[in-house]
């Protein structure tokens, strides 16, 4: 009876002994990738430091309101947690500006919160991302090639799209993708 | 012709792109390429320890969403409490933060990584 057989969608996420398992396992290399990761996360987000970010992620983790999927290996996983809480950061923060800022109609007459949620572009948030921004390309401004990489990103460019449009090989490619991780390594540890 | 990109939409992508690098690099190239990093290793180490296992002390180990979400809000209702209508929406209905509290919290917005980041960009 294979209809039978449907795996039950809880079997694939790992218990909360399995989590503090994989934190307490977590070898150098992986701790330092995470607070990394976390600071990269925090960045524009002048509210919520690397430490906050990783603690929120850890409490969510083990209360069980995020899950670890098992099949996802646990940084990864711990990367997509810090992506979600930045996110609910980041629309906290417009709210919260667009509230702060004035409590007036516009012209319209539409109230600043319905206003805020109608504008994907939201002042407030631009300005603390375009900061941000500034803030990682500063590293790479005495590299061109680095910051042509950085802008191939930055555009949501594919790696193959990158190398061709700077006349790239696969092998230089990896050698600045190496050198930016440095400069990171450098900045945001 | 391109499309004009929202700065928050281009960090966005940027930090995912750089996250991939850091997920992607190898442990030994990701040691060797960040200064003390057996510092900053031992300091997550500390970092988890203490919220796997609280009784274990440790200091500057941040604070969660929770209490950073209640400071922010706390502060963006302040910046226009002579209006009334804005604190309601953010802090919550017939609050209106005092003068002292006000102080309490900034010094709590402001340390331990935010003083941190200020004495950071000083020395630059």
């Amino acid at each position: 009876m294979e209809l039978l057989a449907i795996k039950n969608p809880t079997e694939d996420v790992a218990s909360r002994e399995e989590v503090v398992q994989a934190l307490q396992s977590l070898h150098e290399a992986d701790l330092v990738r995470l607070k990394q990761l976390a600071k990269l996360r925090c960045a524009g987000l002048h509210v919520m430091g690397w430490e906050d970010l990783l603690n929120e992620a850890i409490t969510r983790v083990l209360a069980g309101s995020r899950r670890w999927p098992r099949q996802v290996p646990f940084v990864a996983f711990m990367a997509q947690t810090f992506r979600s809480i930045a996110s609910e950061e980041w629309r906290r923060l417009e709210l919260a500006n667009t509230t702060s800022e004035s409590d007036l109609s516009d012209s319209e007459g539409t109230p600043a919160l319905e206003s805020a949620a109608l504008n994907p572009i939201h002042p407030g948030r631009e300005v603390l991302a375009r900061k941000a921004l500034e803030e990682i390309e500063s590293l790479f401004e005495d590299d061109p090639s680095a910051m042509a990489i950085l802008q191939g990103f930055a555009q949501g460019y594919t790696p193959d799209e990158i190398m061709g449009q700077n006349g790239l090989s696969s092998t230089q490619y990896a050698t600045l993708q190496r050198r930016i991780r440095r400069k990171l390594g450098k900045h945001f540890s | 012709m391109p499309s004009r990109r929202s700065s928050f939409k281009t960090l966005e992508l940027t930090i995912s792109a750089l996250e991939q690098l850091v997920l992607n690099a190898s442990d030994k190239s990701l040691l060797k390429d960040t200064p003390a990093a057996s510092d900053a290793a031992r300091e997550v180490e500390r970092l988890i320890a203490h919220r796997v296992d609280p009784s274990v002390q440790g200091k500057n180990l941040g604070r969660g969403v929770a209490c950073v979400d209640a400071d922010f809000a706390f502060l963006a209702g302040m910046r226009s409490s002579n209006s009334g209508a804005p604190v309601r929406a953010v802090y919550g209905v017939g609050k209106q933060p005092k003068a002292d509290e006000v102080e309490q919290i900034m010094e709590k917005l402001l340390s331990p990584s935010a003083t941190k980041k200020k004495v950071q960009k000083k020395s630059k």
